[in-house]
Protein backbone atom coordinates (compact mmCIF):
# COMPACT_ATOMS: atom_id res chain seq x y z
CA UNK A 1 0.00 0.00 0.00
CA UNK A 2 2.62 2.24 0.62
CA UNK A 3 4.14 2.05 -2.55
CA UNK A 4 0.68 2.68 -3.84
CA UNK A 5 0.10 5.48 -2.09
CA UNK A 6 3.28 7.33 -3.02
CA UNK A 7 2.64 6.59 -6.72
CA UNK A 8 -1.31 7.73 -6.24
CA UNK A 9 0.07 11.03 -4.82
CA UNK A 10 2.94 11.75 -7.49
CA UNK A 11 0.31 10.94 -10.36
CA UNK A 12 -2.28 13.46 -8.47
CA UNK A 13 0.41 15.74 -7.75
CA UNK A 14 1.59 15.90 -11.59
CA UNK A 15 -1.71 16.16 -13.20
CA UNK A 16 -3.24 19.08 -10.76
CA UNK A 17 0.20 20.67 -12.04
CA UNK A 18 -0.97 19.66 -15.46
CA UNK A 19 -5.03 20.71 -15.20
CA UNK A 20 -4.10 23.84 -13.48
CA UNK A 21 -2.26 25.10 -17.17
CA UNK A 22 -5.19 23.04 -19.07
CA UNK A 23 -8.56 24.56 -19.85
CA UNK A 24 -11.60 22.55 -20.70
CA UNK A 25 -10.51 22.52 -24.34
CA UNK A 26 -7.56 20.58 -23.37
CA UNK A 27 -4.90 23.38 -24.40
CA UNK A 28 -2.35 23.22 -22.52
CA UNK A 29 -0.20 26.51 -21.46
CA UNK A 30 3.38 26.05 -21.85
CA UNK A 31 4.28 29.60 -21.19
CA UNK A 32 6.61 30.66 -18.32
CA UNK A 33 4.22 32.40 -17.00
CA UNK A 34 2.07 30.25 -16.83
CA UNK A 35 3.97 27.83 -15.13
CA UNK A 36 5.91 29.52 -12.45
CA UNK A 37 4.07 33.26 -12.32
CA UNK A 38 1.61 32.32 -9.25
CA UNK A 39 4.23 29.98 -7.42
CA UNK A 40 7.03 32.70 -7.43
CA UNK A 41 4.62 35.27 -6.23
CA UNK A 42 3.42 33.12 -3.72
CA UNK A 43 6.84 31.76 -2.58
CA UNK A 44 7.71 35.52 -1.88
CA UNK A 45 4.77 36.54 0.52
CA UNK A 46 5.26 32.96 2.29
CA UNK A 47 9.01 34.29 2.66
CA UNK A 48 8.07 37.59 3.61
CA UNK A 49 5.72 36.47 6.45
CA UNK A 50 8.19 33.73 7.65
CA UNK A 51 10.59 36.86 8.35
CA UNK A 52 7.26 38.69 9.93
CA UNK A 53 6.35 35.86 12.52
CA UNK A 54 9.58 36.04 14.48
CA UNK A 55 7.56 33.94 16.88
CA UNK A 56 6.19 31.26 15.06
CA UNK A 57 2.00 30.85 14.74
CA UNK A 58 0.26 31.38 18.02
CA UNK A 59 -2.18 29.40 19.54
CA UNK A 60 -5.35 31.33 18.00
CA UNK A 61 -3.48 31.14 14.22
CA UNK A 62 -3.37 27.23 14.88
CA UNK A 63 -6.91 26.76 16.14
CA UNK A 64 -8.48 29.44 13.38
CA UNK A 65 -6.15 27.60 10.25
CA UNK A 66 -7.16 23.65 11.93
CA UNK A 67 -10.74 24.35 11.72
CA UNK A 68 -11.10 25.85 8.86
CA UNK A 69 -8.89 23.34 6.65
CA UNK A 70 -11.22 21.19 8.46
CA UNK A 71 -14.22 22.31 6.82
CA UNK A 72 -12.88 22.48 3.68
CA UNK A 73 -11.44 18.78 3.69
CA UNK A 74 -15.04 17.95 4.48
CA UNK A 75 -16.73 20.09 1.62
CA UNK A 76 -14.23 19.23 -0.71
CA UNK A 77 -14.43 15.33 -0.51
CA UNK A 78 -18.38 16.09 -0.77
CA UNK A 79 -18.08 17.73 -3.61
CA UNK A 80 -15.78 15.68 -5.44
CA UNK A 81 -18.07 12.12 -4.35
CA UNK A 82 -21.25 14.45 -5.96
CA UNK A 83 -19.49 15.33 -8.70
CA UNK A 84 -18.34 12.16 -10.07
CA UNK A 85 -21.70 11.67 -12.28
CA UNK A 86 -22.96 15.46 -12.31
CA UNK A 87 -19.86 16.91 -14.36
CA UNK A 88 -19.88 14.80 -17.21
CA UNK A 89 -23.04 12.78 -18.43
CA UNK A 90 -22.15 11.16 -21.95
CA UNK A 91 -25.05 11.66 -24.63
CA UNK A 92 -26.91 8.49 -25.29
CA UNK A 93 -28.55 9.89 -28.19
CA UNK A 94 -26.65 8.82 -31.68
CA UNK A 95 -25.97 11.82 -34.45
CA UNK A 96 -25.08 14.72 -32.21
CA UNK A 97 -24.37 17.64 -33.44
CA UNK A 98 -21.16 19.57 -33.10
CA UNK A 99 -22.23 21.71 -30.18
CA UNK A 100 -22.94 18.98 -28.58
CA UNK A 101 -19.91 16.76 -28.98
CA UNK A 102 -18.07 20.31 -27.85
CA UNK A 103 -19.94 20.62 -24.49
CA UNK A 104 -19.64 16.65 -24.49
CA UNK A 105 -15.37 16.42 -24.61
CA UNK A 106 -15.27 20.10 -22.55
CA UNK A 107 -17.59 18.69 -20.25
CA UNK A 108 -15.43 15.54 -19.54
CA UNK A 109 -11.95 17.52 -19.56
CA UNK A 110 -13.51 20.18 -16.87
CA UNK A 111 -15.10 17.09 -14.60
CA UNK A 112 -11.06 15.86 -14.73
CA UNK A 113 -9.75 19.42 -14.09
CA UNK A 114 -12.09 19.55 -11.41
CA UNK A 115 -11.51 15.95 -9.99
CA UNK A 116 -7.32 16.76 -9.79
CA UNK A 117 -7.17 20.07 -8.39
CA UNK A 118 -10.24 19.61 -5.91
CA UNK A 119 -8.33 16.05 -4.53
CA UNK A 120 -4.72 17.79 -4.80
CA UNK A 121 -5.86 20.55 -2.42
CA UNK A 122 -8.01 18.54 -0.32
CA UNK A 123 -4.05 16.62 0.03
CA UNK A 124 -2.64 19.54 0.21
CA UNK A 125 -5.09 20.31 3.35
CA UNK A 126 -3.99 17.62 5.14
CA UNK A 127 -0.24 17.99 4.78
CA UNK A 128 -1.16 21.60 6.18
CA UNK A 129 -3.11 19.94 9.05
CA UNK A 130 -0.43 17.34 9.47
CA UNK A 131 2.16 20.14 9.97
CA UNK A 132 0.36 22.76 11.65
CA UNK A 133 -0.13 19.86 14.36
CA UNK A 134 3.42 19.86 15.23
CA UNK A 135 3.02 23.92 16.04
CA UNK A 136 0.10 22.50 19.08
CA UNK A 137 2.30 19.82 20.07
CA UNK A 138 5.33 21.23 20.55
CA UNK A 139 4.57 24.69 21.47
CA UNK A 140 7.93 25.56 22.87
CA UNK A 141 9.96 24.53 19.97
CA UNK A 142 8.02 25.48 17.27
CA UNK A 143 7.69 29.25 19.02
CA UNK A 144 11.78 29.91 19.15
CA UNK A 145 12.65 33.15 17.25
CA UNK A 146 15.15 31.92 14.40
CA UNK A 147 15.85 35.58 13.85
CA UNK A 148 17.39 35.92 17.36
CA UNK A 149 19.80 33.21 16.84
CA UNK A 150 23.06 33.31 15.10
CA UNK A 151 25.60 30.72 13.56
CA UNK A 152 28.97 30.00 15.97
CA UNK A 153 31.35 27.60 14.68
CA UNK A 154 33.09 27.75 17.55
CA UNK A 155 30.22 26.37 20.02
CA UNK A 156 30.60 22.97 17.74
CA UNK A 157 31.32 20.46 20.18
CA UNK A 158 31.78 16.57 19.93
CA UNK A 159 30.60 15.83 23.41
CA UNK A 160 27.36 18.50 23.44
CA UNK A 161 24.74 17.73 20.80
CA UNK A 162 22.70 20.69 22.16
CA UNK A 163 23.80 23.19 19.06
CA UNK A 164 22.69 20.33 16.44
CA UNK A 165 19.01 19.81 18.48
CA UNK A 166 18.59 24.23 17.88
CA UNK A 167 20.01 24.30 14.40
CA UNK A 168 17.63 21.49 13.63
CA UNK A 169 14.41 22.94 15.45
CA UNK A 170 15.39 25.79 13.66
CA UNK A 171 15.96 24.87 10.35
CA UNK A 172 12.18 22.45 10.53
CA UNK A 173 10.45 25.53 11.89
CA UNK A 174 11.49 27.71 9.40
CA UNK A 175 10.50 25.34 7.04
CA UNK A 176 7.28 24.49 8.46
CA UNK A 177 6.49 28.52 8.85
CA UNK A 178 7.30 28.57 4.95
CA UNK A 179 5.14 25.43 3.54
CA UNK A 180 1.85 25.92 6.01
CA UNK A 181 1.81 29.77 4.52
CA UNK A 182 2.98 28.31 1.16
CA UNK A 183 0.29 25.61 1.07
CA UNK A 184 -2.63 27.86 2.67
CA UNK A 185 -2.03 30.45 -0.37
CA UNK A 186 -2.06 27.72 -2.27
CA UNK A 187 -5.53 25.99 -0.82
CA UNK A 188 -7.12 29.89 -1.41
CA UNK A 189 -5.92 30.13 -4.99
CA UNK A 190 -7.52 26.64 -5.32
CA UNK A 191 -10.57 26.96 -3.38
CA UNK A 192 -11.57 30.35 -5.48
CA UNK A 193 -10.40 28.38 -9.00
CA UNK A 194 -13.14 25.79 -7.67
CA UNK A 195 -15.90 27.89 -6.24
CA UNK A 196 -16.11 30.22 -9.17
CA UNK A 197 -15.54 27.90 -12.24
CA UNK A 198 -18.39 25.30 -10.35
CA UNK A 199 -20.80 28.28 -10.84
CA UNK A 200 -19.71 28.78 -14.00
CA UNK A 201 -20.22 25.44 -15.21
CA UNK A 202 -23.53 24.90 -13.63
CA UNK A 203 -25.13 28.25 -14.82
CA UNK A 204 -24.17 27.55 -18.18
CA UNK A 205 -25.29 24.00 -18.22
CA UNK A 206 -29.04 25.41 -16.90
CA UNK A 207 -28.43 28.06 -19.84
CA UNK A 208 -28.00 25.38 -22.46
CA UNK A 209 -30.61 23.53 -21.38
CA UNK B 1 -4.19 36.78 -70.38
CA UNK B 2 -5.97 34.57 -67.68
CA UNK B 3 -4.97 35.27 -63.90
CA UNK B 4 -6.64 32.50 -62.05
CA UNK B 5 -7.53 32.63 -58.40
CA UNK B 6 -9.80 31.10 -55.65
CA UNK B 7 -11.77 32.59 -53.42
CA UNK B 8 -13.51 31.29 -50.49
CA UNK B 9 -16.88 31.60 -48.89
CA UNK B 10 -18.56 30.34 -45.60
CA UNK B 11 -22.43 30.21 -45.03
CA UNK B 12 -24.67 29.43 -41.78
CA UNK B 13 -27.84 27.37 -42.58
CA UNK B 14 -30.44 30.00 -41.07
CA UNK B 15 -33.57 27.97 -39.46
CA UNK B 16 -36.80 29.87 -39.39
CA UNK B 17 -37.16 28.69 -35.64
CA UNK B 18 -33.67 27.65 -33.96
CA UNK B 19 -30.54 29.52 -34.07
CA UNK B 20 -28.63 25.92 -34.56
CA UNK B 21 -29.43 23.54 -37.40
CA UNK B 22 -26.80 21.25 -38.69
CA UNK B 23 -27.10 20.32 -42.43
CA UNK B 24 -28.21 16.68 -40.99
CA UNK B 25 -31.25 18.38 -40.12
CA UNK B 26 -31.60 20.30 -43.45
CA UNK B 27 -31.62 17.14 -45.19
CA UNK B 28 -34.20 15.61 -42.55
CA UNK B 29 -36.22 18.51 -43.01
CA UNK B 30 -36.09 19.16 -46.51
CA UNK B 31 -34.63 16.32 -48.33
CA UNK B 32 -36.74 13.63 -46.42
CA UNK B 33 -33.54 12.06 -45.13
CA UNK B 34 -34.46 9.25 -42.55
CA UNK B 35 -33.83 10.80 -38.99
CA UNK B 36 -31.92 8.28 -38.29
CA UNK B 37 -29.70 7.99 -41.49
CA UNK B 38 -25.57 7.54 -41.41
CA UNK B 39 -24.03 10.65 -42.76
CA UNK B 40 -22.87 9.00 -45.99
CA UNK B 41 -26.78 9.03 -46.55
CA UNK B 42 -27.02 12.56 -45.86
CA UNK B 43 -23.96 14.09 -47.95
CA UNK B 44 -25.04 11.23 -50.11
CA UNK B 45 -28.48 13.09 -50.41
CA UNK B 46 -27.19 16.15 -50.35
CA UNK B 47 -25.51 15.78 -53.31
CA UNK B 48 -27.92 14.34 -54.98
CA UNK B 49 -29.64 17.66 -54.71
CA UNK B 50 -27.08 19.83 -55.68
CA UNK B 51 -26.83 18.13 -58.99
CA UNK B 52 -30.12 18.24 -59.43
CA UNK B 53 -30.57 22.08 -58.61
CA UNK B 54 -27.55 22.53 -61.10
CA UNK B 55 -30.36 22.19 -63.68
CA UNK B 56 -32.72 23.76 -61.73
CA UNK B 57 -33.90 27.89 -61.73
CA UNK B 58 -31.30 28.91 -59.35
CA UNK B 59 -28.49 27.63 -61.49
CA UNK B 60 -29.48 30.67 -63.73
CA UNK B 61 -29.17 34.29 -63.13
CA UNK B 62 -31.19 36.51 -65.53
CA UNK B 63 -29.28 39.51 -64.08
CA UNK B 64 -26.04 38.74 -64.45
CA UNK B 65 -26.86 36.77 -67.18
CA UNK B 66 -25.14 33.78 -66.54
CA UNK B 67 -25.79 30.01 -65.61
CA UNK B 68 -23.80 27.29 -64.24
CA UNK B 69 -25.02 23.46 -64.92
CA UNK B 70 -23.26 20.00 -65.80
CA UNK B 71 -22.48 19.20 -69.10
CA UNK B 72 -23.34 15.64 -69.38
CA UNK B 73 -22.37 14.66 -72.46
CA UNK B 74 -19.18 12.84 -72.66
CA UNK B 75 -18.21 13.76 -76.15
CA UNK B 76 -18.48 17.73 -75.36
CA UNK B 77 -17.41 17.98 -71.60
CA UNK B 78 -13.50 17.57 -71.42
CA UNK B 79 -13.28 17.54 -68.02
CA UNK B 80 -16.39 14.77 -67.32
CA UNK B 81 -14.04 12.38 -65.58
CA UNK B 82 -13.43 15.15 -63.22
CA UNK B 83 -17.50 16.14 -62.40
CA UNK B 84 -18.62 16.15 -59.25
CA UNK B 85 -18.48 13.78 -56.68
CA UNK B 86 -18.60 13.49 -52.90
CA UNK B 87 -16.65 12.39 -50.30
CA UNK B 88 -18.61 11.51 -46.83
CA UNK B 89 -16.19 11.50 -44.69
CA UNK B 90 -14.83 14.81 -45.38
CA UNK B 91 -17.98 15.92 -45.68
CA UNK B 92 -17.30 17.50 -49.37
CA UNK B 93 -18.51 17.64 -52.75
CA UNK B 94 -15.93 18.38 -55.41
CA UNK B 95 -15.46 18.92 -59.36
CA UNK B 96 -15.69 20.82 -62.18
CA UNK B 97 -18.78 22.25 -63.14
CA UNK B 98 -19.25 24.48 -66.42
CA UNK B 99 -20.74 28.04 -66.36
CA UNK B 100 -20.57 30.98 -68.18
CA UNK B 101 -22.51 34.31 -70.05
CA UNK B 102 -25.82 34.11 -72.14
CA UNK B 103 -28.40 36.31 -73.08
CA UNK B 104 -26.36 38.52 -76.13
CA UNK B 105 -26.50 38.09 -79.42
CA UNK B 106 -23.27 36.23 -80.46
CA UNK B 107 -21.60 34.90 -83.66
CA UNK B 108 -19.57 31.68 -83.59
CA UNK B 109 -17.05 31.72 -85.97
CA UNK B 110 -14.43 30.03 -87.09
CA UNK B 111 -11.01 31.87 -86.52
CA UNK B 112 -9.33 30.22 -89.57
CA UNK B 113 -12.86 30.64 -91.84
CA UNK B 114 -15.31 33.11 -91.48
CA UNK B 115 -17.31 30.95 -94.05
CA UNK B 116 -17.76 28.29 -91.03
CA UNK B 117 -19.50 30.48 -89.15
CA UNK B 118 -23.40 30.97 -87.74
CA UNK B 119 -25.53 32.35 -84.97
CA UNK B 120 -25.17 31.83 -81.49
CA UNK B 121 -28.50 33.26 -80.00
CA UNK B 122 -29.23 34.92 -76.56
CA UNK B 123 -30.69 31.56 -75.58
CA UNK B 124 -27.09 29.93 -76.13
CA UNK B 125 -24.38 30.29 -73.46
CA UNK B 126 -20.80 30.05 -73.62
CA UNK B 127 -19.71 27.60 -70.89
CA UNK B 128 -15.78 27.06 -69.26
CA UNK B 129 -14.88 24.88 -66.63
CA UNK B 130 -14.66 25.69 -63.00
CA UNK B 131 -13.11 23.78 -60.29
CA UNK B 132 -14.81 23.94 -56.58
CA UNK B 133 -15.06 22.53 -53.51
CA UNK B 134 -18.06 22.60 -51.17
CA UNK B 135 -18.63 21.13 -47.58
CA UNK B 136 -21.51 20.55 -46.41
CA UNK B 137 -20.38 19.24 -42.18
CA UNK B 138 -23.11 16.67 -41.23
CA UNK B 139 -23.04 17.59 -37.56
CA UNK B 140 -22.47 21.18 -37.73
CA UNK B 141 -24.20 24.88 -39.14
CA UNK B 142 -21.76 25.95 -41.24
CA UNK B 143 -20.63 25.51 -44.14
CA UNK B 144 -18.29 26.74 -46.55
CA UNK B 145 -17.09 26.46 -50.38
CA UNK B 146 -14.02 27.06 -52.70
CA UNK B 147 -14.28 28.68 -55.75
CA UNK B 148 -11.95 28.98 -59.03
CA UNK B 149 -12.24 31.27 -61.19
CA UNK B 150 -10.08 32.75 -64.39
CA UNK B 151 -10.00 36.85 -63.27
CA UNK B 152 -13.26 39.24 -63.57
CA UNK B 153 -14.86 38.23 -67.29
CA UNK B 154 -13.85 34.46 -66.54
CA UNK B 155 -15.92 33.64 -63.27
CA UNK B 156 -18.57 31.99 -62.16
CA UNK B 157 -18.28 33.08 -58.34
CA UNK B 158 -21.09 35.55 -57.87
CA UNK B 159 -23.63 32.95 -59.73
CA UNK B 160 -22.42 30.06 -57.30
CA UNK B 161 -22.18 32.26 -54.60
CA UNK B 162 -26.45 32.89 -55.45
CA UNK B 163 -26.93 29.55 -56.76
CA UNK B 164 -25.82 28.23 -53.01
CA UNK B 165 -27.58 30.65 -51.20
CA UNK B 166 -31.00 29.74 -52.69
CA UNK B 167 -29.91 26.06 -52.52
CA UNK B 168 -29.94 25.91 -48.94
CA UNK B 169 -33.11 27.31 -48.60
CA UNK B 170 -36.44 25.68 -47.64
CA UNK B 171 -39.84 25.52 -46.18
CA UNK B 172 -38.30 26.31 -42.79
CA UNK B 173 -35.02 27.72 -44.14
CA UNK B 174 -33.87 31.24 -44.79
CA UNK B 175 -31.72 32.05 -47.73
CA UNK B 176 -28.39 31.68 -46.40
CA UNK B 177 -26.26 34.59 -46.41
CA UNK B 178 -22.34 33.36 -47.81
CA UNK B 179 -19.53 35.65 -46.43
CA UNK B 180 -16.60 36.25 -48.30
CA UNK B 181 -13.57 35.52 -46.08
CA UNK B 182 -9.73 34.36 -46.29
CA UNK B 183 -8.33 31.92 -44.13
CA UNK B 184 -6.20 33.71 -41.73
CA UNK B 185 -2.77 31.87 -42.91
CA UNK B 186 -2.76 33.70 -46.20
CA UNK B 187 -2.69 36.52 -44.65
CA UNK B 188 -0.03 36.02 -42.67
CA UNK B 189 1.89 34.85 -45.47
CA UNK B 190 1.39 38.21 -47.68
CA UNK B 191 1.66 40.54 -44.36
CA UNK B 192 5.25 39.15 -43.16
CA UNK B 193 7.22 41.97 -45.44
CA UNK B 194 4.28 43.43 -47.49
CA UNK B 195 4.38 47.64 -48.03
CA UNK B 196 1.80 49.58 -48.83
CA UNK B 197 1.43 50.44 -52.52
CA UNK B 198 -2.13 52.05 -52.33
CA UNK B 199 -5.45 51.97 -50.79
CA UNK B 200 -8.52 52.81 -52.79
CA UNK B 201 -11.99 53.79 -51.63
CA UNK B 202 -14.92 53.31 -54.47
CA UNK B 203 -18.78 54.35 -54.07
CA UNK B 204 -21.53 55.18 -56.45
CA UNK B 205 -22.96 58.07 -56.86
CA UNK B 206 -26.09 59.81 -57.81
CA UNK B 207 -26.66 63.94 -57.94
CA UNK B 208 -29.29 64.29 -55.53
CA UNK B 209 -29.97 68.16 -57.07
CA UNK B 210 -32.04 68.85 -59.97
CA UNK B 211 -30.26 69.63 -63.13
CA UNK B 212 -31.74 70.40 -66.12
CA UNK B 213 -30.67 67.46 -67.73
CA UNK B 214 -32.94 65.54 -65.24
CA UNK B 215 -32.08 62.42 -63.57
CA UNK B 216 -32.29 60.33 -66.39
CA UNK B 217 -28.81 61.52 -67.92
CA UNK B 218 -26.41 58.81 -67.29
CA UNK B 219 -23.49 61.28 -66.64
CA UNK B 220 -25.06 62.12 -63.43
CA UNK B 221 -24.10 58.67 -61.73
CA UNK B 222 -20.63 58.35 -60.79
CA UNK B 223 -18.54 55.73 -59.84
CA UNK B 224 -16.60 57.76 -57.55
CA UNK B 225 -12.62 56.00 -57.29
CA UNK B 226 -10.11 57.91 -54.59
CA UNK B 227 -7.08 56.08 -54.62
CA UNK B 228 -4.24 57.23 -51.79
CA UNK B 229 -0.92 56.36 -52.64
CA UNK B 230 1.84 56.46 -50.16
CA UNK B 231 5.02 58.22 -51.27
CA UNK B 232 6.84 56.76 -48.29
CA UNK B 233 7.32 53.27 -49.83
CA UNK B 234 8.16 51.72 -46.63
CA UNK B 235 4.81 51.55 -44.47
CA UNK B 236 4.10 47.90 -43.48
CA UNK B 237 0.95 46.44 -44.24
CA UNK B 238 0.19 46.02 -40.18
CA UNK B 239 0.09 49.83 -40.21
CA UNK B 240 -2.90 49.91 -42.99
CA UNK B 241 -5.23 50.09 -40.72
CA UNK B 242 -4.11 52.97 -39.37
CA UNK B 243 -3.85 54.55 -42.50
CA UNK B 244 -7.32 53.65 -43.02
CA UNK B 245 -8.65 55.43 -40.35
CA UNK B 246 -6.53 58.43 -40.66
CA UNK B 247 -8.60 58.51 -44.60
CA UNK B 248 -11.34 57.00 -43.57
CA UNK B 249 -12.48 60.40 -41.80
CA UNK B 250 -11.69 62.46 -44.86
CA UNK B 251 -14.72 63.98 -46.45
CA UNK B 252 -15.74 63.30 -50.04
CA UNK B 253 -18.98 65.39 -51.68
CA UNK B 254 -20.37 69.07 -50.63
CA UNK B 255 -21.02 70.59 -47.51
CA UNK B 256 -24.50 69.92 -47.68
CA UNK B 257 -24.17 66.68 -48.58
CA UNK B 258 -20.93 65.65 -46.79
CA UNK B 259 -19.56 61.47 -47.48
CA UNK B 260 -16.59 59.59 -45.57
CA UNK B 261 -14.79 57.49 -47.05
CA UNK B 262 -15.81 55.15 -44.19
CA UNK B 263 -19.02 55.16 -45.79
CA UNK B 264 -17.91 54.44 -49.07
CA UNK B 265 -19.01 51.13 -50.18
CA UNK B 266 -15.30 49.57 -51.06
CA UNK B 267 -12.16 49.69 -49.69
CA UNK B 268 -9.38 47.91 -51.61
CA UNK B 269 -5.54 47.70 -50.52
CA UNK B 270 -3.02 46.91 -52.80
CA UNK B 271 0.29 45.83 -51.21
CA UNK B 272 3.29 44.94 -52.64
CA UNK B 273 6.09 42.41 -51.22
CA UNK B 274 9.60 42.95 -52.37
CA UNK B 275 10.38 39.33 -50.32
CA UNK B 276 8.11 37.45 -52.58
CA UNK B 277 8.25 40.19 -55.93
CA UNK B 278 4.75 40.12 -55.88
CA UNK B 279 2.10 42.13 -55.84
CA UNK B 280 -1.52 41.47 -54.21
CA UNK B 281 -5.58 42.85 -53.87
CA UNK B 282 -6.83 42.54 -50.82
CA UNK B 283 -10.54 43.84 -50.03
CA UNK B 284 -10.78 45.58 -46.27
CA UNK B 285 -13.65 43.47 -44.82
CA UNK B 286 -15.10 46.71 -43.28
CA UNK B 287 -17.44 44.27 -40.32
CA UNK B 288 -14.59 42.51 -39.16
CA UNK B 289 -11.79 44.92 -39.54
CA UNK B 290 -9.98 42.23 -41.44
CA UNK B 291 -8.20 41.60 -45.16
CA UNK B 292 -9.60 39.54 -47.36
CA UNK B 293 -6.85 38.83 -49.52
CA UNK B 294 -7.25 36.93 -53.23
CA UNK B 295 -5.14 33.78 -53.64
CA UNK B 296 -3.53 34.13 -56.74
CA UNK B 297 -2.56 30.35 -58.37
CA UNK B 298 0.45 31.71 -59.85
CA UNK B 299 3.09 30.54 -57.97
CA UNK B 300 0.82 27.89 -56.03
CA UNK B 301 -0.28 25.61 -59.33
CA UNK B 302 2.47 24.99 -61.61
CA UNK B 303 0.67 22.95 -64.03
CA UNK B 304 -1.42 24.71 -66.54
CA UNK B 305 -3.48 23.54 -69.31
CA UNK B 306 -2.74 25.37 -73.26
CA UNK B 307 -5.62 27.84 -72.46
CA UNK B 308 -4.24 29.03 -69.37
CA UNK B 309 -6.49 27.48 -67.21
CA UNK B 310 -5.07 25.41 -64.00
CA UNK B 311 -4.46 22.02 -64.04
CA UNK B 312 -7.44 20.66 -62.68
CA UNK B 313 -5.78 17.11 -60.76
CA UNK B 314 -3.32 19.83 -59.81
CA UNK B 315 -6.34 22.23 -58.32
CA UNK B 316 -7.88 19.92 -56.73
CA UNK B 317 -5.11 19.04 -54.82
CA UNK B 318 -4.56 22.13 -53.91
CA UNK B 319 -7.97 22.75 -52.37
CA UNK B 320 -7.96 19.71 -50.74
CA UNK B 321 -4.64 20.68 -48.60
CA UNK B 322 -6.08 24.36 -47.99
CA UNK B 323 -8.77 22.89 -47.09
CA UNK B 324 -7.87 20.27 -44.70
CA UNK B 325 -4.84 22.54 -43.60
CA UNK B 326 -6.17 26.42 -43.65
CA UNK B 327 -9.99 26.10 -44.02
CA UNK B 328 -11.14 23.46 -41.98
CA UNK B 329 -9.03 25.02 -38.45
CA UNK B 330 -10.66 28.04 -38.99
CA UNK B 331 -14.49 27.05 -39.35
CA UNK B 332 -14.06 23.98 -37.31
CA UNK B 333 -12.35 24.92 -34.20
CA UNK B 334 -14.64 22.37 -32.48
CA UNK B 335 -12.95 19.31 -34.34
CA UNK B 336 -9.90 20.51 -32.90
CA UNK B 337 -10.67 20.25 -29.10
CA UNK B 338 -9.93 16.81 -27.50
CA UNK B 339 -10.52 15.15 -24.70
CA UNK B 340 -7.85 15.40 -21.76
CA UNK B 341 -5.46 12.12 -21.04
Amino acid sequence: MYQELIKYLRILKRQANRFERTNINNEVDESFKAKYLVKTVFVIISVGFVFLLKDGFNDSFVSYVSSVLSILVGLFITALIFSFDKFYEPSKEENLNSRIKLWETQAYNYAKKFAYITSYTIVISIFTLVILVLSAMFKKETRVNIFELSFCIECISINDFNWLKLFGISLFVAIQRFLVLYWLLRIMYYTLFIVSSMVQYMTTKIDRK
Amino acid sequence: MTNPKLEFYRFKLKHHKEDFKTFRDYAIDELNVGKKAKDETVIKYCFKYFIESLDGDYSKDDKLKKQIVLIKKKSVNKYFDKQPAFNSSSNTIYGVINGGPYGRDRILSDIDDQEDSSVLGQNKSVLLYFYFLLYLPTDHNEGCFIIHSNGVDESITKIFRNFISNVFKGNSYYKVQCESYCPKSFQNEFKKGATLKSMVFKNSFIENIHSTDGISNPMQQYDIKIEAVPKNKSIAISDASKVRTFLAKKIFGNSKNPKSLNEFDETKIRTENPITDSTKTFEWNTKDGEFVPVVYLKGRIFKFNPDGTPDFDELAQLCRNYFNDDVLPEIRPDLYVSRAN
